[in-house]
């Protein structure tokens, strides 16, 4: 995965932050019909408190003049999946040190997506983790129009997603951010494995932790594992509210973002059998297990070949042994005499049976043992 | 020992072969064993799943001697009226006292019978073809036994040829019906 090189962006800034800025900030959101107090239904005001974060360190670095936001390119940076989207690049360790003050508008990459009427809602099946997906990349030199505003809430083609999980459509009711305090975002959290099918990593809400927000921050570049935690964490720091109160989706690890859902389903669903393809991609070879089954209780064919042949024998042959016999006897030429006396021997044999007619035994007398003295 | 002795003493000399015999099994082996040459008991030793290796016979080193252990045993082995004190038996076949029952002893068939001579009568014609002239020649003695044995399996033959006897049917009508 290519991540492109961090990169530092401007808005249009005062060079003395505060009202003015905050002004300027209120003005460029008039224009583009932004309408941060319809998104406090109770207080009927922006409560987007941001005090905990710092959006550069105006003073230097990263070649930034102003004090607008940059973005530096610190080790310590946070970047977002790079299977969503292009990353997004913002130093949240530099921004809680500084601890900018909360009339800093500038703290937005990019000004949040007007949750207006005019804002088409998201469909049902929008994940939840396309929410925070990065903005567009914005150069040094490039300068942020009001006009065309990055949108923090870009949605993702859903052609190209993989896993869809089936959410509420997110429109201005959908969103709700009472205060601070009580800030807890709670997304809908469906049955994921039902609509991916397989997944080892289950989809169900869990509270993550600091650490583990803090871990899978500095993890999120080498696995997609940790999306749902570094999404608390990053809502943690957001919203200001403890990440253990946060409630965010986990994403399974064996399913890329980016692939298609029938890609994934399949692949799912012949990871658990073992003989499914060949790594050699030659054919299965079929299994002969039912044929050796079927021979279990069944003699062996040949068994009684033996048997059969010695039935077949006619009764007048000679037996194998007299035939080898008189094949010895003749093999050489010992005269005409001898040949005459094999050959009646042969026929001797064959009137006497071959030693199996009764005509052959002899009885000896039985004679009683007397022992003498 | 004489065969008359063998035949009186069976019982206690030969204990396997008088069970045997008591109890109607075939006696198929030639008589007097024990005069036997050992160059056969040998090599019937090395046959193997009953089949004898006629391929492998035994190196015979002096035919001479090797025939007049065999004509000793032919010798041991006939009737007392062809007994002879050495060589071959006399050259009697038939007395008027003789019958079937005389030539019992040499009336063996089976591979332990008769075939038993003949192999190794065919062992000592093969060794008189690589005799040297520095042995003796027992060729003479070989065409005698040969002549001897001959007779004396057409005399089996001719006695042999009788001995399947059938019972006779009843003629008597009255025996028939008594046994219906």
């Amino acid at each position: 995965m290519h991540f492109p090189p961090p990169t530092s962006a401007h808005l249009p800034t005062d060079p003395n932050p505060g009202d003015s800025s905050m002004d300027e900030l209120d003005k460029w959101l008039s224009e583009n019909d932004f309408n941060l107090s319809s998104l406090n239904s109770e207080s009927g005001q922006a409560d987007f408190d941001f005090t905990f974060l710092n959006a550069s360190d105006t003073s230097g670095g990263g070649g930034s003049s102003g004090t607008g936001l940059s973005f530096l390119p610190i080790d310590h940076t946070y970047r977002a999946p790079s299977l969503v989207a292009p990353p997004i690049i913002f130093d949240f360790d530099q921004a809680r040190q500084n601890n900018l003050p909360a009339s800093l508008p500038q703290v937005f990459t990019a000004a949040p997506l007007p949750l207006s009427n005019s804002t088409p809602a998201l469909p049902h099946s929008y994940p939840t983790h396309v929410l925070f997906s990065p903005p567009p990349l914005i150069t040094d030199n490039q300068t942020l129009s009001p006009a065309a505003p990055p949108h923090v809430f870009a949605p993702t083609p859903l052609a190209a997603s993989g896993p869809t999980l089936n959410l509420p459509p997110i429109t201005s009711e959908s969103i709700h951010f009472p205060s601070l305090q009580s800030l807890s975002i709670q997304p809908p959290v469906t049955p994921a494995s039902e609509t991916l099918g397989t997944s080892t990593n289950t989809n169900h809400a869990k509270v993550v932790s600091d650490t583990t927000a803090a871990k899978s921050k500095k993890s999120i570049h080498k696995a997609p594992a940790g999306v749902g935690a570094a999404t608390s964490g990053l809502l943690a720091q957001l919203t200001g509210t403890p990440a253990s109160l946060l409630l965010v989706p986990d994403l399974p690890v064996s399913l890329p973002l980016g692939a298609p859902l029938s890609t994934v389903t399949s692949s799912a669903t012949t990871s658990n059998q073992a003989d499914a393809g060949r790594r050699s991609s030659r054919a299965i070879i079929p299994s002969k297990r039912n044929e050796q089954m079927a021979k279990i209780g069944s003699n062996p064919a040949g068994t009684g070949a033996k048997g059969v042949e010695k039935e077949n024998i006619p009764p007048d042959s000679p037996p194998s042994w007299a035939i080898s016999a008189k094949n010895f006897l003749l093999v050489r030429d010992l005269g005409e005499e001898w040949n005459l006396c094999v050959m009646a021997w042969s026929e001797l044999e064959g009137i006497l049976g071959y030693g199996t007619i009764s005509g052959t035994k002899v009885r000896i007398n039985i004679i009683p043992i007397t022992v003498c003295g | 020992m004489a065969p008359y002795l063998e035949q009186k003493y069976a019982s206690t000399l030969f204990p396997l072969q008088y069970v045997a015999n008591s109890k109607g099994y075939i006696q198929s082996a030639l008589p007097a064993s024990t005069e036997r040459p050992t160059e056969w008991t040998r090599w019937v030793a090395k046959s193997r799943q009953g089949e004898r290796v006629y391929q492998y016979t035994p190196t015979i080193e002096d035919p001479a001697e090797f025939g007049l252990a065999i004509v000793k045993w032919w010798n041991a082995m006939q009737p007392d009226f062809r007994h002879s004190d050495a060589g071959l038996p006399r050259p009697i076949y038939s007395t008027d006292t003789s019958t079937g029952k005389d030539w019992a002893l040499l009336r063996r068939a089976g591979p332990n019978g008769l075939v038993s001579v003949l192999t190794l009568l065919a062992w000592w014609g093969q060794s008189l073809q690589s005799c040297t002239q520095w042995q003796e020649d027992s060729g003479q003695l070989w065409m005698d036994t040969i002549s001897d044995v001959t007779k004396v399996i057409n005399v089996l033959k001719a006695v042999s040829g009788g001995t399947k006897n059938k019972r006779k049917a009843d003629t008597d009508p009255q025996i028939k019906e008594s046994k219906r």
